[in-house]
């Protein structure tokens, strides 16, 4: 490791390339949903579902004996496991109509239940299988340098729907992000529009999560709009900010993580953090002008 | 018809066409739960303003959502354009609607301008963006409402009065026919409310506006509402002229107005003496009293307002 060029190893190293690419994805995938996520003050539903998909993976690993992580099949489970959750918790709340469940009461409900199902899970296959386990530390954290070409090519046609969806639904988002029930009253789909939402919303966070890890997962979908929220004041420019802030956040701390031998995931969002940082200063900096 | 219709029918102009809203002996309740709304019939005809009291509770904001077709009668029919209100199909572009909360979040991505253009989104349909005529629509209606050079501002930097203006811009760019406002003064001073009537008064005229206003400002609107009703449960009407008289602040009241009312007739009545003692004693009475009697009718509520008396 004597002072390897980065650069010259992504074109040596195909592990190294994939992981990038899988990074760079991840983080394009995650901060481009990332303004609407947190105007939409669903903050709490992104990282819930994340903490969520840690239930499915244990279910899925339970169910499917000699399966691994890797595993279609337990990835399948796992995004069926989220999407049955995301629609319960979408259904009861949608409005935040009285009577029912308040919005971060279901999905605080739905993260620790499922944390502790997974956590059961993962457990009861230990005691069925007697066999050697990944930790839970690699369904928290990822496992980015162990990126299939499969991986990179699911996250790279998710990367494309995403942007699909944003840029062919942006004013029907905006509203919806504005006002639901506004947008209800005036005639949209709200309905269809919520549930399209909440569906990217758990493809990313359950495909990402595999690659990158729950945590990272979690900070992507908050930070990067936060950030691009204090610079931008309309949605399209917001929508590219975060997107960029996220891929450079990713490409920039994996090349540190690479270089200074530290975890990748802890060089992101200290990174994405001190971008928000960067950002709040000029924004106060700008604001007595505007 | 009944006699409430008929009341309202020669109160204002007779001779007007169809009603532009019709409830039609509407009764609702939330599920399994209580009556909120028993057997309401009113009718609002083109070019009205209709103000609507009633205490918190009394089933003001499910009325409105009944107009807005997001909840559907228990019983009986809520007609708009003559169409069952859930059911109105194009012609749901033609109401316009006033949120109580018209707050917009700091840093919301969105200027004053994008928000009002959110009034043409549903005429726009999937796929297609705001074009010239829907921003000088949008730049006609920020004008109209007073907030002429601040498009370009982000509509979380907005003032509460400013805001309430955006969100009735937002709403008449539609170009709509009929005007729903869900207390609309309720975060506002006294400057600012005459301020909102006086530019309703005006885009009603410009924009030949059907007004129904939800608020608790009973005397703003006994002097801009052509027509008052009071909602608890079950509806009373009130004519304008009327409403100043003595006699119909006793009947608001009989409908059981909360606290602030009560005082405010005291203050009219010049009984400056007893105002806070009645006010505190009768209010919960009243309502407790409506709460547990479903048939309880107009006329019982006047003989204990007229003790304190």
């Amino acid at each position: 490791m004597s002072d390897p060029s980065f650069f010259d190893d992504i074109f040596r190293i195909p592990l190294l390339s994939r992981a990038l690419e899988a990074g760079a994805l991840a983080g394009l995938c995650c901060a481009s949903l990332s303004p609407l996520v947190v105007v939409r003050r669903m903050a709490f539903v992104g990282d819930g579902m994340a903490h969520a998909a840690f239930g499915g993976i244990g279910l899925g690993l339970f169910l499917l004996a000699d399966s691994s992580y890797d595993d279609l099949g337990v990835q399948a489970i796992t995004l069926a496991f989220c999407l049955a959750l995301a629609f319960a918790i979408g259904k009861v709340s949608r409005h935040g109509e009285a009577g029912k469940l308040a919005e971060d009461s279901a999905i605080g409900i739905a993260f620790s239940v499922s944390m502790a199902l997974g956590a059961l899970f993962l457990q009861l296959r230990q005691q069925r299988n007697k066999q050697y386990m990944t930790s839970m530390d690699t369904y928290l954290f990822g496992s980015l340098l162990n990126v299939s070409p499969r991986d990179v090519w699911v996250l790279a046609g998710l990367a494309v729907l995403v942007v699909v969806l944003l840029i062919v639904f942006q004013k029907e988002l905006l509203f919806y992000a504005f006002d639901a029930r506004l947008a209800e009253v005036s005639g949209l789909n709200v309905r269809a529009l919520h549930y399209s939402f909440l569906l990217f919303l758990v493809l990313t966070v359950v495909i990402s999560s595999r690659v990158v890890g729950i945590i990272l997962v979690s900070a992507s979908l908050i930070i990067p709009g936060v950030t691009a929220l204090r610079l931008c004041s309309r949605l399209i420019p917001a929508l590219i900010v975060s997107t960029l802030l996220g891929v450079i956040s990713f490409g920039w701390g994996m090349y540190i993580s690479y270089r200074q031998d530290i975890y990748p995931g802890s060089a992101i969002i200290l990174i994405q953090f001190a971008m928000l940082i960067a950002a709040t200063a000029v924004s106060k900096l700008r604001q007595p002008a505007a | 018809m009944e006699t409430t219709y008929q009341q309202s029918a020669t109160a204002t102009a007779a001779s007007k066409p169809n009603p532009i809203i019709a409830f039609e002996d509407v009764s609702f309740s939330y599920g399994r739960g209580p009556l909120v709304l028993d057997r309401v019939k009113m009718s609002i005809r083109e070019g009205e303003f209709l103000g609507l009291i009633g205490p918190n509770g009394g089933g003001k904001s499910t009325l409105l959502k009944l107009i807005l077709g997001l909840l559907r009668p228990t019983v009986g029919k809520v007609l708009v354009f003559g169409r069952e209100a859930h059911d109105l199909g194009p012609d749901r572009r033609l109401l316009g609607y006033v949120p109580q909360d018209t707050g917009v979040r700091k840093h919301f991505p969105a200027t004053v301008l994008d928000v009002t253009l959110m009034g043409t989104y549903a005429s726009l349909g999937l796929f297609r963006s705001p074009g010239k005529v829907e921003h000088e629509a949008a730049r006609r209606a920020i004008r109209d409402v007073g907030l002429e050079g601040l498009e370009d501002r982000p509509a979380g930097n907005l003032s509460g009065g400013q805001q309430q203006r955006m969100a009735i811009a937002r709403a008449l760019v539609a170009q709509p026919k009929l005007l729903l406002l869900d207390e609309p003064t309720s975060g506002l001073d006294t400057g600012g409310q005459s301020q909102l009537f006086a530019l309703l008064k005006k885009l009603r005229e410009s924009y030949q506006l059907t007004v129904v206003m939800v608020s608790h400002d009973v005397t703003a609107l006994s002097h801009y509402a052509d027509e008052l009703a009071c909602l608890s449960r079950t509806l009373h009407w009130h004519d304008r002229s009327e409403l100043i008289s003595e006699a119909v602040l006793r009947n608001v009241y009989a409908c059981e107005l909360d606290a602030f009312f009560i005082q405010h007739r005291h203050h009219l009545e010049e009984f400056h003496g007893d105002t806070a003692p009645a006010g505190h004693a009768h209010g919960p009475h009243c309502d407790h009293d409506h709460g547990h009697s479903p048939d309880h009718g107009h006329g019982h509520a006047p003989e204990q307002d007229k003790k304190p008396t």
